[in-house]
């Protein structure tokens, strides 16, 4: 990554301008033109290093809830349940992890029926032993900037 | 739902800006209003919180984090906060919260951390460690990434 695209990503990731034209007061911020900002932040998201840029909604504040959740997997079903639970639109994030609990995913639901039903549906895939969910208690951190 | 937020908006402004020089135009269009009453918008949600940010959002591994991990730690309770804060003020954690142990399942502070090689995994894992007082800890490594996406109002609600 050269220099200007660092240095173009951490003002998107940090100082988004809400204006009608951020682009320009961006390139203005560092020193290029509005089209020369363009340009290497479009390569920056075909490279896809840079994902989007978009409101974050904070889902608690407008009636939803979300979890953690940590599923114990047989080893040799675990692309195959990772991939059902994938498929859940309530589901944002899913990864492996090594350790006994496996997969771990993010949940986010509008009334304890709906987390109930996705539960018992995983629960109910072949090679899942175990599920438990880890509810965020309190929140110290989110941070979705990244120093690069 | 609360009254209070306009679900036709947010169906709209969660959606990712385009990388052109009006960004805005097209949303406040759709929603038949002026740019700067769409901006006005963002930022009252902003202000409220039901928008956290708007931002760019950068892919981990691309930005050349490959090494990452979920760590959790069992902490006292009387310390969790104390080791929250030291936890968030490292710029290589992104994400720190308490969350809810079990008699089987001890750990109740959980933080994830991003490193760009092996050996800064195993340095940071290690920094970490040493500066949180704990009876235990897991690291829970990123292993393979199935889905990382965000949660969309659908369009008919």
């Amino acid at each position: 990554m050269t220099e200007i695209e660092r240095k173009l990503l951490n003002i998107v990731q940090t100082a988004f301008p809400l204006n009608a034209r951020p682009f320009k007061t961006i390139a203005e911020k560092a020193g290029i033109t509005e089209d020369t900002c363009l340009s290497h932040l479009r390569k920056l998201a075909d490279k896809g290093i840079l994902r989007t840029i978009r409101a974050v909604i904070d889902w608690r504040k407008t009636g939803f809830s979300t979890t953690l959740v940590g599923v114990c997997v047989a080893s040799d079903r675990i692309d195959m349940v990772a991939d059902e639970i994938s498929l859940l639109d309530q589901v944002t994030h899913n990864y492996a992890r090594d350790g006994e609990r496996n997969l771990w995913f993010t949940l986010i639901y509008e009334s304890e029926k709906d987390k109930a039903d996705v539960f018992n549906k995983i629960t109910g895939l072949d090679g899942v032993t175990d599920l438990k969910e880890f509810p965020a208690e309190k929140l110290y951190k989110i941070g979705l900037v990244l120093d690069v | 739902m609360s009254d209070l937020i306009d679900k036709k908006t947010l169906s709209v402004i969660q959606e990712p800006i385009e990388l052109v020089s009006e960004p805005f135009a097209p949303f406040a269009e759709k929603l038949g209003i002026d740019t700067e009453t769409l901006l006005q918008k963002i930022k009252d949600y902003l202000k409220t919180g039901v928008i956290r940010r708007f931002a760019g959002i950068v892919k981990h591994n691309k930005a050349g984090f490959a090494f990452n991990a979920m760590v959790a730690f069992e902490v006292d309770d009387l310390l969790c906060d104390d080791a929250g804060g030291k936890l968030s003020s490292l710029s290589f954690v992104s994400h720190c919260y308490r969350r809810t142990p079990y008699t089987d399942w001890p750990y109740n502070l959980y933080a994830m951390m991003h490193a760009r090689s092996e050996n800064e995994f195993s340095e940071r894992i290690s920094e970490i460690k040493n500066i949180i007082s704990h009876r235990s800890v897991l690291v829970l490594q990123s292993l393979k990434e199935y889905k990382k996406s965000h949660y969309q109002i659908k369009k008919s609600e």
